[in-house]
């Protein structure tokens, strides 16, 4: 059974408490042999393949591709249908690795080089998978053209444009791994999700669902085989409302520290992304896969992430991931859709108001139950307005995205302002959300009360006293945080008079837990040590956790990354994020341009609307 | 071995090696296959290779 407090669903390893001092930089050679050798393996697979093919002295490729066309990707040709499978596999392993790796991080710490912690590989090979789907949907077409979008390699030999940004997206996620080791050797490890290189593989990965949707269009519309092995309606509302699903559960990976309840940023981020993925993902698959296709998305979102985290939890034995519900946002994009769905871009415009006003009330409804940190009346204000501004945006996205894989994209010179600044608008509510600010001058007498006093198994409760009392009014929240000492304990404080605190269940106080009380009260953020082990390796000094002390409120970021080197000059850090950003709006604008070449090339016709027609 | 007594990879580049490399080989060969097709196109326009 779940434990609420300490968030496990089973129990860790013991052995691994006896772990020697971790390294903070770099990566054992030894591992990058073994990776080395199977990506080897792995490239030399593809490209022999891929040679083969193209040769045709292998035909292997070719049976698999007509193998999936008769299966899973019935009425795709082969060069749609089978790096559909691949990469729908590859996300779902990449998924499950990504889930798995973040618990083990929040649990044990930071790792030890790229290849030291088991959830790496499933991260690796899934982002690889992606990349070799598209190269498989680039290699595939052969003495054919496949489709009028499709771009020219050589003089005989074109490539489905979807497959090309499929292959991207994959290369841009898998940019994010070197990149990310350069980031930590300039700046010491970021133990965050939203380390920008971190934000590059799981973005890479998210956006892929884009691309496999550029695919399907260009597959559907150039599928020349008989008419009976087309697939009905039926499959094409199922397939396409997976793919709605998928770029549903890709949207919503950047919230994943607010599913484990160990959000670094401030709480209004949350409503702001769920409302951005519900906006772009629901209001695309609504019009482009028909009636009812937002609920059928929900519901395989549903089973994918609620799947990854019964995995990861009590399956794996590591940390709960909470996630957010969305059925809510679906009703309201289905209910809007009933009115507005002739009007696509006032459809999307429409729905991410509905999403980001009472699809905030409901997702604020369902944190009270299913998340550690719920929302609360701190937010409201603020968090309405951000998801407001993000679902607008994500839904204006989304109507552009479908209404351009159904061949209908406005002009130009509206569709390509519109794009811009819907990307400006979520950008600037994101840097909102990051502005904090530290207090000064607040501190915090912290009275401790054993409950196990062994040096191996302390824990204890705590009496927290503000000063000055009237420090916090109506916090965000006001928590203690236990985590890295192979585990997660997280639990709001009680309140018993303004300013005085108490804990509701013992805090683990021993080991290499890393235990601190977390405040935040509008921009407020910030947090106060109780226990810190010593850290050799980046020469931190352990802060112990005595019986009463008094300590300044401090900034968080300085306790929870005690990694981060702190003498790298800012402009360096402003560069690198530059290049990142630079890497992500290639990616973005690539996408962008991959929708307009299918609504271009493949304008619509009247007969296969599916808004008219009921899946039946 | 364990992870203490290891030898550390002291470059940021060695260590990114598995994670790069492959895709970057693959996109050169395809960027290769390119390259070729336009210099022949200058010289013997218009003839398709069999």
């Amino acid at each position: 059974m779940l434990d609420r407090v300490s968030r496990t669903g089973g129990d860790l390893l013991p052995l691994l408490a006896q772990e020697p001092a971790k390294p903070a930089g770099g990566a054992a050679l030894d591992q990058i042999v073994i990776a080395t050798g199977g990506a080897a393996a792995l490239t030399a697979v593809l490209l022999v393949l891929g040679w083969g093919h193209r040769t045709g002295r292998i035909t292997l490729l070719q049976r698999l591709a007509d193998l999936s066309e008769r299966g899973p990707g019935r009425g795709l040709p082969g060069w749609a249908a089978l790096p559909s499978v691949v990469a729908m596999l590859s996300l779902l392993t990449a998924l499950l690795g990504m889930y798995w790796d973040i618990s083990l991080h929040i649990s044990h710490g930071r790792d030890e080089g790229p290849l030291a912690n088991i959830a790496h590989y499933p991260i690796l090979f899934g982002l690889f998978g992606i990349f070799t789907a598209g190269v498989l949907s680039v290699v595939l077409p052969k003495g054919e053209r496949p489709g009028r979008a499709a771009v020219r390699i050589t003089r005989d030999w074109y490539a489905p444009a979807g497959g090309v940004l499929l292959a991207g997206a994959g290369f841009y996620a898998l940019l994010g791994f070197p990149l990310d080791d350069v980031w930590h050797r300039i700046f010491g490890q970021d133990v965050t999700l939203w380390g920008p290189t971190h934000l590059m593989l799981i973005g890479g990965a998210g956006l892929s669902l884009v691309a496999m949707m550029i695919l399907e269009r260009e597959g559907r519309r150039s599928f020349t085989g008989p008419a009976d092995a087309r697939g009905s309606a039926v499959t094409r509302w199922v397939r396409r409302g997976m793919l709605g699903g998928g770029l549903l559960i890709g949207l919503s990976v950047f919230q994943a520290e607010y599913d484990f309840g160990v959000a670094q940023f401030r709480l209004v981020h949350q409503p702001l992304l769920i409302a951005l993925a519900a906006g772009c993902a629901l209001v695309a698959v609504r019009l482009w896969g028909g009636r009812g296709a937002a609920l059928f998305a929900v519901a395989f979102y549903m089973l994918v992430r609620g799947g990854v985290s019964v995995l990861v939890g009590p399956v794996i034995g590591e940390l709960w991931a909470s996630v957010p519900l969305y059925i809510a946002e679906a009703l309201l994009v289905e209910l809007a859709a009933l009115v507005l769905i002739r009007r696509p871009l006032l459809f999307g415009a429409v729905s991410g108001l509905l999403i980001g006003t009472a699809g905030f009330a409901a997702e604020f409804a369902w944190t009270q139950v299913a998340f550690a940190m719920p929302w609360t009346g701190d937010i409201v204000v603020e968090g309405v307005l951000l998801a407001t501004v993000a679902g607008v945006a994500g839904g204006v996205c989304g109507a552009m995205l479908a209404e351009g894989l159904e061949g209908r994209l406005p002009r130009p010179q509206v569709a390509r302002p519109l794009f811009a600044l819907a990307i400006v608008a979520v950008g600037v509510a994101v840097a909102n959300g990051l502005i904090i600010h530290v207090p000064e001058g607040q501190r915090a007498t912290v009275t401790l009360t054993d409950v196990r006093g062994g040096e191996d198994d302390r824990t204890a409760h705590a009496r927290v006293e503000l000063s000055p009392r009237d420090a916090v009014d109506d916090p965000a929240w006001i928590a203690v945080t236990g985590w890295q000492g192979l585990g997660l304990h997280v639990e709001p404080l009680i309140r018993e008079a303004p300013g005085v605190y108490r804990t509701s269940a013992p805090m683990p106080l021993h080991g290499s837990w890393k235990t601190l009380i977390r405040i935040h009260d509008g921009r407020t953020l910030a947090g106060v040590p109780i226990y810190l082990p010593a850290d050799p390796a980046i020469g931190a000094e352990a802060v112990p956790a005595d019986p009463e002390f008094t300590r300044d409120v401090q900034s968080e970021k300085s306790i929870l990354q005690r990694e981060l080197k702190s003498d790298v000059p800012g402009w360096l850090w402003l560069a690198a994020s530059a290049v990142v950003l630079l890497c992500t709006l290639a990616l973005l604008i690539a996408l962008g341009w991959g929708v307009a070449r299918v609504s271009r090339e493949y304008p619509h016709r009247a007969a296969e609307t599916p808004r008219e027609m009921a899946a039946t | 071995m364990t992870p203490l007594d290891g030898v550390l990879a002291t470059h940021p580049i060695v260590s990114a090696v598995p994670f790069f490399v492959p895709t970057f080989i693959v996109v050169g060969v395809i960027g290769v296959i390119i390259w070729r097709d336009r210099r022949r196109g200058d010289e013997e326009d218009g003839a398709g290779e069999s």
